[in-house]
């Protein structure tokens, strides 16, 4: 609770120290649509009125912060975010919600392929280390880990989009619960998800793989080895004992799903969280922002709280305060 | 005498062909890096014609503004480099120091409090931060650019490694060893540092790794939405480039191997460095070869004699 007031207020200080105002930054965009509006002389004078009264309109600048705080967390419980500068007059929480789903669906399906399939192949290296498995693995792990989701996307696209032709690369627009619609979706998300579902199996790989190799070496490991345990019966009990630091790293990224969506649904223009967020970024407007961040913050806390439950119910040596 | 330390740095450095290829792969990176910034095959904004495949006067082809790939590519990839590293080194030792305190005094006060800074580290956005910090910063003195830069993904970066290490200091701080130099009075420093922190040693360095990766990774994600100034130089504004032209939907992927050929090498030597570190990391895990070579055994039984091959003994290695 104490974090989530701390992390709402740093929220509420970032956006208002970004330097430019939204709505200027709109009107310049607007000037440039109009084309020669801002040459005649009198324009610039014009146009800072203009700024003013918008601003005024958005309730952005007059107050001192500390009314505007009042009136950000008030809005947090009443679920009134305010209104998008950008998509005006539509409401922030409007924009919010009608994309959120695209982003959670495409992060849960690629995290959670990249969950099992990274700590088994995690564990396979391990038990083989140094071993060719294990050496391609853990290198292939690495590059993955450093080329951006959206860079190994523009070759998957380019090999089986634009070349091969197998699947779309624009976002359908019938989509839906329809069996056509169903397999639109399919068509268009498979490269998305296989893209970030490689960035992020690198993290679920290496984490598994170098936990689980000195799990191994553990003194319960030889003494279930030496009372005759079967090596699979071993490798299960290590498995699971390494397994912790994987299992915040899954409920992490779904906290992180808009983040992680970004640049993938920048690319594509995907119209999800992630795309909005960062169209509200570049464009700075303050009340999709702040709304953004509150989403990401209140998603982060629940997964944190998952975690912890989690923990307890894989791990009973977690047990916080058991000891005692 | 020095000669003797050298040896043994050189022994160390050199113990494994992982490490050896790790450091090698690394240092052929910082080369291209360096030597970029002093000279490329042609200057880095010169003209020629666009988008051309790779050939023999252009070895990775030219872009859609006619530049050279190559040329580019080695220009740009040092302050790449810089940021990673400076954020990996930042994070592996914030990371560490908070994930052990905190795991260790568990829901004590001082826990809650670093507890509740975790939390609202892990859920600030960094490239929202890198904005408003560069803002101010640049203001102030345009050469600490890329200090900035590294400060801000800092800062929100330690939070995931910090969680990762408390949840395994949880874990040791309740074994039997911990809790019984804890009743021998044993003080707390000594605790973490020679209990705590060699088991967690292994996370420090993935966190470090990983650190590295992800530095590069926002750089490249924030240069991807604009958000640095355009003036930077570095990989993240050439993959930039990349994605504003839609380079891969007309098939230039000579452009974008350019961009991130050097993250590609750099990864892959991380992966060895990870590789290679492991028995540093944990002793247990060198692989020892018996000193005496191993025999054959005869056993006599009632009927002859029961062999137990050599290869047969081979100390199992995991």
């Amino acid at each position: 609770m104490v974090s989530f007031f701390l992390a709402v207020t740093v929220n509420f200080l970032l956006p208002r120290l970004m330097p430019g105002s939204a709505i200027s930054t709109l009107l310049v965009e607007l000037e440039g649509a109009q084309g020669g509006f801002a040459a005649s002389g009198t324009s610039s004078l014009f146009i800072q009125q203009e700024v003013k009264q918008l601003e005024v309109a958005f309730g952005l600048t007059p107050q001192p912060w500390p009314v505007q705080y009042v009136h950000y967390i008030e809005g947090i419980f009443t679920g009134n975010l305010g209104v998008s500068i950008l998509f005006y007059p539509t409401s922030v929480a409007h924009v919010i919600f009608s994309s959120i789903g695209w982003s959670l669906g495409l992060v849960f399906v690629s995290s959670i392929i990249a969950f099992f399939l990274g700590s088994w192949l995690g564990a396979v290296g391990a038990t083989r280390r140094r071993g060719k498995a294990d050496t391609t693995l853990v290198i292939a792990a690495s590059i993955l880990a450093a080329v951006p989701a959206f860079v190994i996307l523009m070759y998957l696209e380019m090999g089986l989009s634009v070349n091969v032709g197998i699947f779309r690369i624009s976002f359908p627009t019938n989509v839906g619960m329809t069996p056509k619609g169903v397999y639109n979706l399919v068509d268009f998300y498979t490269l998305p998800v296989l893209g970030l579902m490689l960035s992020l199996l690198s993290g679920f790989v290496l984490g598994m793989r170098n936990n689980m190799l000195h799990t191994l070496k553990d003194n319960y490991v030889f003494y279930a080895e030496a009372l005759g345990f079967r090596d699979k019966t071993v490798r299960k009990m290590v498995y699971r004992n390494s397994m912790l630091p994987n299992v915040t790293g899954f409920a992490l990224s779904l906290g992180l799903a808009i983040s992680a969506a970004l640049t993938v649904e920048g690319l594509l223009s995907i119209p999800g969280a992630g795309y909005f967020f960062g169209l509200a970024l570049t464009s700075k407007d303050l009340p999709l922002l702040q709304g953004f961040f509150f989403v990401i913050i209140l998603m982060l806390l629940i997964s944190i709280a998952v975690v912890e439950m989690v923990y307890t119910a894989i791990d009973p040596r977690v047990r916080l305060g058991g000891s005692q | 005498m020095s000669s003797d330390i050298l040896t043994k740095v050189r022994k160390t450095l050199f113990a494994n062909r992982f490490l050896t290829a790790g450091i090698v792969l690394v240092l052929i990176d910082l080369a291209i890096g360096i030597v970029g910034r002093v000279w490329t095959p042609y200057p880095p904004g010169a003209d020629f014609g666009i988008s051309q495949p790779p050939s023999l006067a252009h070895l990775l082809g030219t872009d859609e503004f006619g530049h050279d790939v190559l040329s580019e590519m080695m220009y740009d990839t040092l302050p790449t480099l810089i940021v990673g590293f400076g954020v990996g080194l930042s994070i592996a030792l914030i990371s560490t120091v908070i994930g052990l305190v905190s795991g260790y005094y568990g829901r004590k006060v001082s826990g809650v409090v670093i507890d509740v800074l975790t939390t609202t580290a892990l859920t600030i956005p960094g490239v929202v931060l890198l904005v408003v910090i560069g803002a101010y910063f640049r203001t102030a003195s345009e050469s600490l650019g890329y200090l900035v830069i590294v400060f801000a993904l800092a800062i929100t970066g330690w939070a995931f490694g910090a969680k990762q290490i408390r949840s395994q200091v949880l874990g040791l701080a309740n074994r039997e060893y911990v809790l019984a130099s804890k009743m021998l009075g044993e003080k707390w420093y000594r605790i973490l540092f020679t209990q705590l922190l060699p088991p967690i040693l292994p996370l420090t360095v993935a966190q470090f790794l990983f650190g590295t990766l992800y530095g590069i990774l926002s750089l490249v994600t924030a240069e991807y939405w604009g958000v640095l100034a355009a003036t930077t130089n570095n990989l993240g504004t050439m993959i930039a480039f990349i994605a504003a032209n839609a380079a891969y939907l007309s098939n230039q992927w000579w452009w974008i191997l350019g961009a991130i050929l050097p993250i590609i090498i750099l990864g892959g030597g991380l992966g060895c460095l990870n590789l290679g570190l492991d028995e540093f990391i944990d002793p247990r895990l060198k692989v020892v070869e018996p000193e005496v070579p191993l025999k054959d055994i005869e056993l006599p039984i009632d009927q002859g004699t029961v062999v137990v091959k050599a290869e047969q003994r081979k100390v199992k290695t995991r």
